[in-house]
């Protein structure tokens, strides 16, 4: 079984590239592939929390990101910490689970999976 | 080797599906087996007849439908992003209960599965973007 690297660049909002990088995601742990979603540039945005810190401001086919994260058996969630600093949210913003990543530790994660897939 | 090819870009707005059947046409020559071809994202556009297109993207379908007849190669359409661009063959137009299509064999509506499927199949699936 491949290990796949999903990453998402784009804004959740701006078009379908947000849910259509998801859905291949959701699909490939589905089909019980190891799957790692990495969320970068405008795609940060997609793991931030609410104002009360709790619920998943995405919603992706009407359910939040995390419980869908949690329901396909995603296993890894990370975000590029250069990108999350750039755009001046705090870590406390993020959803429980998602990891920061340095760009050597974005470089590893690249490396190591068998299958790299954008849109 | 075993290729396949993910395809996200138009044949209007992008050089994406023009460059990819250059690529499947030399993988071919060289001996090498293309499992098939899944379009995602804007590329679904590439099976989809439609009124007034440019006579290069005409050309640019026939051209990929010559590349089936000839090498077997699977030509897919990913289903969800294809409805959500109005993209529909016979037989979902029928469900919709709708009476005009655009999508004709060989291009095929399927689901995501399928290029997960070839994700774990192929060697090398590469991805030809705008």
């Amino acid at each position: 079984m491949k290990s796949m690297l999903v990453i998402v660049r784009r804004a959740p909002l701006l078009d379908d590239r947000f849910g259509e990088a998801l859905d291949i995601a959701l699909v490939a742990a589905a089909f019980g592939q190891p799957v790692t979603l990495l969320f970068m540039e405008g795609g940060i945005d997609a793991v931030r929390c609410d104002h009360t810190g709790t619920a998943c401001v995405v919603k992706h086919q009407g359910a939040g990101l995390d419980a869908l994260i949690a329901l396909y058996g995603i296993q890894r969630v990370v975000i590029y910490m250069q990108d999350l600093l750039q755009a001046g949210y705090p870590r406390s913003d993020l959803m429980a689970g998602v990891e920061c990543l340095t760009k050597a530790e974005v470089a590893a994660c690249l490396g190591g999976a068998d299958v790299v897939v954008t849109v | 080797m075993h290729y396949a090819l993910l395809i996200t870009g138009s044949p209007e707005n992008s050089q994406a599906p023009y460059t990819a059947l250059a690529f499947a046409r030399a993988l071919l020559a060289r001996g090498h087996c293309l499992e098939g071809v899944f379009m995602y994202h804007d590329g679904v556009r590439l099976g989809a007849r439609e009124k007034g297109e440019a006579q290069a993207v005409t050309a640019l379908r026939e051209s990929w439908t010559a590349l089936h007849h000839r090498h077997g190669v699977s030509l897919d359409v990913c289903i969800g992003a294809a409805s959500r661009r109005g993209v529909v063959d016979q037989a979902e137009a029928k469900r919709q209960g709708g009476s005009d299509w655009n999508l004709e064999p060989p291009f095929a509506l399927t689901g995501l599965g399928q290029l997960i499927t070839l994700y774990q199949q192929c060697d090398h699936v590469v991805t030809f973007a705008p």
